[in-house]
């Protein structure tokens, strides 16, 4: 309002430019409000096709809203087990997703930012062509090596194991580290002036002393960054676990596309779109919460790499 | 020494992975015998949400049966299963094998020839159609029963495919189009089949009134074709009729093909959409379609909704070929045991029991399962009034009232319920293994399916335009027939 | 050099390499060892439903992948689609470049914030709710755009339609992360360009294209070369959204329907190897490319 009271006490002139101005104001917030409509659109329609009849949501006529708002597919979520839609309930999944996570991400991320420290401040022999030989895996498609690895992994007793093992082919590797992480890290870390490393290195510190005390705190906005996005990863990552894992130990995502080939031939739309705004919520969640580091640590890593 | 302190940090985290790889081999290695001493045999199957409760019960009254074994099932969803099985380098004793596959894996010398373990009784209790296909012989590599085959399966059912209809719906599109119901239903009888030309009427009889309603907004009569069954009752095949290693694109595979167009692009009682059924059982079990394609297992599912009111009919045939006369397809499943299997006999025993035991075949029959394997159960299908899972009390009626139909079409030109001779007629419906059942892999059906879809053949109106897209593809359907004969006999 | 010195080297040198010793294990267990593994498999008949596993006929999976119709055919089409689908790319770019400029406008200050957050939101949603959720919004028979359009679009079973499909749903999914790079880009040009221009008296559009934009090459760089790699791995577009549907069958979806459904790891393993080599070559050729347009100091 302040804007439009200030359009019209203006002189002739300068109001011309104001209502240009404002109008080009107005143009582009309504097109902002569109944008923002179509993003958020397949939200809404999932949220509330999961609280329709599957009827409803099959339709022919086009219903905004169900005639009445059901939790029905939230409570067959809830008794996946004793419906027989799955052999892994929806807090189960979650559970296995998390598994994953938090054995994974520890150790895979001091792995890399190690390789990193080693690689950008430390006298390493035949240091190019380490680099280009961990840099090169980085350009080996997953689907390449799946098959092998599928069969080293079945020879092992993972893949069709009964018990925890089931999720090592998507735990083990990544203890391993992440190339592309510690490939960020190599950059990030140019701008860490080497005096502070040979400060360490006078006060008579270890190599490994030095790594703990001075550069893993100068890192940590690196890491942070990198963190974040490996965890986003493994938790929308479908196509290893969909393969991979079978009965109980099924992640979020794998468990989600289950119920939708579990009634493939009966379609549950409700049921699938239920499914699929449970799985997504703590994600949004985390992402609502942190969405500042989630946007500084992305813009970070495309400016660095 | 930190270097020291470090080199046994990295040691450690190898040994801790190597340990959890043994103890994850441990894991599976695993004895044939639980803690009480019962033999374990592990079953893998597949199926909807019904199916898997059929089967808790029946391995939950296998195990009552026989103290001694204890049943561990993994069940796995249909479109994942045969990934999960040809991983599964220890194959589980029992298993669930799709005729479609079979021949591959005898081939692949997985499968545990059953022969000493039957008698000769007990093969001719069953249907001819469901045994025989599960003989094979690897050195000639033909199927069926012949010299030097083997037995490699017992069959699970025989599932005969044909149409289903809904009551409701029917009788809607009947008064919404004024038509008489009485002529309707007579046209929906279970001994007259049908021609094409009759069916396509009455699909646009019924559906007179919602044609005039824009494409978006309408219902339809059918969801899809399913492509065998029609071919089959086209008079027509895949595969050359002499010699089955040629293709079949003759004049009965072409008129057919025409025929399942034309119902979406010409008759416009088919959606032109979705060739593949894929919301089929979702508008059928809403209201929104009239006719859809059922075999025997999806009674359970519709049985447990009890206002859908339906009821089956033969597959329609193709009046214009001579010899042609409603023939369905059948698809079917077996029983497979390992070759490799540590319990062989428990798990024949229990694999057995599944197929032949009168016990399994009536429990399966009463819980909208299937129609029972053993020919004596047929007359207990369709005319006992006993444990149904449909019937809450004695009055309920079993559905599809017209079940004798899918015995019809099982038992070739048997009469076994003594209708057509009742009716004064010969016995003119049959149906036919699925074709996949016959080649090796499904390659050269993908292939011919994509260039349905990328050619365009869909969308096509013109009898002539189709007629010329097949004639077109002879070619490389033969190329792909060669390749997959040449996978196969070498 | 003294001794000391000498000594302190060698220690630290051996250091190094035991820092680096994990992620090496890693990749020559995982990724080099199994590459030497698809290679040699791409060579032998190896059937998984026959347990077959010779080499009399080392070529035949290739002479199969790119001769043989039975195959060929197929493989063909999964090359196009997939290359096809890269289309989404820079749609997917400019659709973000323009969010983000938008963004950036001097006439929007209020709720900048809240709108970034709000577009980055597909970003993070998984892509197999975000594959289901657009496959009932296309759905043909009670899709809401079929309903909307009051039209009967055969989103699924026409090649050409349902590569629009992906397309929109990718873009939709992708434009929020592009242009969120594409503001941390253009907050790190310094101010003084566009005082100069001002001076100048240039127009906004010419800022636009002659400042803007080629400062950003590096930025648009990354985009291009991480959305190509992920673009020609894409799974879930044929598996989730496409249901192996012809026209949303991509390389790896073929891989997956040979190799692991259909027992033919010769075939697939040969398929593997193509698509190795065709990401190694264009992550090579992108590198070398770069030095030449990407505007760097």
């Amino acid at each position: 309002m302040s804007e439009l009271t200030r359009v019209l006490s203006s002189n002739p002139i300068e109001k011309r430019s104001a209502v240009k101005n404002l109008i080009v104001k107005i143009l582009l917030y309504a097109l902002l409000i569109l944008i923002t409509f179509i993003t958020l659109f397949p939200y809404v329609w999932m949220i509330l096709t999961s609280f329709k009849t599957n009827s409803e949501a099959t339709s022919v006529d086009l219903k905004l809203f169900p005639e009445v708002f059901r939790i029905d597919s939230f409570i067959t979520l809830s008794k996946l087990q004793e419906q027989r839609i799955s052999n892994t309930s929806f807090l189960r999944a979650m559970l296995n997703t998390l598994i994953i996570e938090v054995t994974v991400i520890p150790v895979g991320t001091f792995v890399a930012a190690l390789a990193a420290f080693s690689f950008s401040k430390m006298r390493l022999p035949h240091k190019r062509f380490f680099l280009l030989f961990l840099m090169s895996g980085m350009m080996v498609p997953y689907a390449a090596v799946l098959l092998p690895q599928y069969r080293a992994f079945k020879a092992i007793g993972w893949v069709g194991n009964e018990g925890f093992a089931q999720l090592f082919p998507l735990i083990i590797p990544g203890l391993f580290g992440n190339v592309g992480m510690m490939f960020f890290f190599i950059q990030y870390l140019k701008s860490t002036p080497k005096a502070l490393i040979e400060a360490g290195r006078i006060d008579g510190a270890s190599w490994l002393r030095i790594f703990i005390r001075i550069v893993l705190p100068a890192i940590l906005p690196a890491i942070a960054a990198q963190v974040i996005f490996w965890f986003l990863g493994i938790w929308n990552d479908y196509f290893a676990p969909s393969i991979y894992l079978s009965n109980e130990w099924l992640t979020l995502q794998a468990l989600i596309s289950q119920l939708n080939d579990s009634t493939a031939r009966r379609a549950d739309i409700p049921l699938v779109m239920a499914g699929s705004t449970l799985g997504s919520i703590p994600m949004i969640i985390i992402y609502v919460f942190f969405q500042r580091y989630f946007i500084q640590s992305l813009a970070l890593t495309g400016i660095k790499e | 020494m930190k270097f020291k302190k470090f080199a046994a940090m990295i040691l450690s985290l190898l040994m801790i992975s190597g340990a959890m790889m043994l103890a994850a081999c441990e894991g599976d290695g695993g004895s044939t015998v639980d803690e009480k001493g019962r033999t374990k045999v592990s079953f893998w199957y597949w199926g909807s949400t019904a199916e898997v409760r059929v089967y808790e019960e029946l391995i939950d009254t296998y195990m009552d049966l026989n103290e001694d074994v204890i049943i561990v099932p993994t069940h796995y969803e249909s479109n994942t299963y045969m990934t999960k099985f040809q991983s599964e380098t220890t194959k589980p004793d029992v298993f669930f094998m799709p005729d479609t596959d079979f021949a591959q894996w005898v081939d692949a010398g997985i499968m545990l020839p059953l022969d000493s373990y039957v008698t000769e009784s007990e093969i001719n209790s069953l249907w001819e159609t469901g045994i025989n296909e599960y003989y094979y012989n690897m050195d000639t590599k033909k199927l069926g029963r012949s010299s030097g085959a083997q037995l490699y399966g017992f069959p699970k059912d025989l599932g005969p495919v044909t149409l289903a209809y809904n009551k409701k719906v029917l009788d809607r599109q009947i008064a919404a189009n004024g038509l008489n119901s009485a002529e309707v239903y007579a046209k929906l009888d279970k001994l007259s089949p049908m021609t094409w030309t009759e069916f396509a009427d009455l699909c646009n009889d019924l559906m007179a009134d919602q044609k005039a309603k824009d494409k978006n907004n309408r219902l339809y009569a059918i969801p899809y074709c399913e492509m065998d069954a029609m071919i089959y009752s086209g008079g027509g095949d895949y595969f050359d009729k002499n010699d089955p290693t040629k293709h079949g694109i003759d004049e009965a595979f072409i008129q057919t093909i025409t025929y399942i167009i034309q119902l979406a692009t010409v008759h416009g009682v088919m959606p032109d959409s979705d060739h593949s059924g894929q919301n089929a059982y979702t508008l059928f079990e809403n209201d929104k379609i009239i006719f859809t394609w059922i075999g025997p297992w999806d009674n359970a599912d519709f049985w447990a909704n009890p206002d859908l009111k339906y009821d089956i009919i033969p597959v329609p045939y193709n009046s214009n070929i001579e010899g042609a006369h409603s023939k369905s397809m059948i698809g079917s499943m077996c029983y497979g045991v390992s070759e490799n299997s540590k319990v062989k006999e428990q798990a024949v025993k229990f694999a057995k029991w599944l197929s032949v035991s009168n016990e399994c075949q009536n429990k399966a029959m009463y819980l909208g399962q299937q129609v029972p394997n053993i020919k004596s159960l047929a007359d207990a299908y369709i005319s006992d009034s006993g444990n149904w899972v449909c019937k809450s009390s004695a009055s309920d009626p079993v559905l599809p009232a017209s079940r004798s139909l899918f015995v019809d079409i099982m038992d070739g030109s048997a009469d076994t319920f003594g209708y057509w001779a009742a009716a004064g007629k010969t016995d003119c419906i049959e149906g036919k293994t699925r074709a996949l059942y016959y080649t090796y892999g499904s390659t050269w059906k993908d292939n011919f399916n994509s260039y349905l879809a990328t050619r365009h053949v869909w969308d096509m109106a013109s009898a002539d335009d189709i007629r010329a897209a097949l004639v077109e593809y002879r070619t490389t359907y033969q190329h792909d027939l060669d390749e997959m004969y040449g996978d196969w006999r070498g | 050099m003294t001794k000391a010195n000498r000594n302190l080297y060698r220690k630290e040198k051996r250091t190094a390499v035991l820092f680096i010793v994990i992620p090496l294990i890693g990749f020559s267990v995982f990724t080099l060892v199994s590459l030497v593994a698809v290679l040699v498999f791409s060579f032998a008949d190896f059937n998984t439903y026959r347990n077959t596993f010779d080499f009399s006929q080392p070529f035949k999976n290739y002479l199969n992948l790119f001769t043989n119709e039975t195959y060929s055919t197929h493989f063909f089409r999964a090359v196009g689609n997939t290359v096809l689908l890269l289309i989404g790319i820079p749609i997917g770019m400019v659709a973000g470049i323009a969010l983000a400029a938008l963004l950036q406008a001097k006439a929007v200050k209020k709720g900048k914030k809240i709108f970034q957050v709000l577009f980055y939101l597909p970003a993070v949603t998984s892509a197999v709710a975000v594959n289901l959720v657009f496959r009932y919004i296309f759905n043909p028979s009670y899709g809401i755009i079929n309903r909307l359009l009051d039209a009967d679009i055969h989103w699924f079973s026409d090649e050409w339609l349902i590569k629009v499909a992906i397309i929109l749903k990718n873009t939709w999914s992708s434009m929020g992360g592009t242009m969120i790079l594409y503001i941390a880009g253009m907050l790190a040009i310094p101010q003084s360009y566009y005082e100069s221009a001002d001076v100048d008296g240039a127009s906004a559009t010419h800022k636009f294209f002659k400042i803007t934009l080629p400062l950003l090459t590096p930025t648009t760089f990354y985009i291009i070369i991480t959305s190509v790699i992920g673009g020609l791995q894409s799974y879930a577009d044929a598996k989730l959204f496409g249901d192996g549907a012809a026209g949303s069958q991509t390389i790896v979806w073929f891989i997956w329907q040979y190799g692991i459904n259909q027992g033919k790891q010769g075939l697939a393993s040969a398929a593997s190897l193509v698509l190795a080599v065709f990401i190694m070559i264009l992550t090579i050729v992108q590198f070398r490319f770069s030095n030449r347009w990407v505007y760097e100091d």
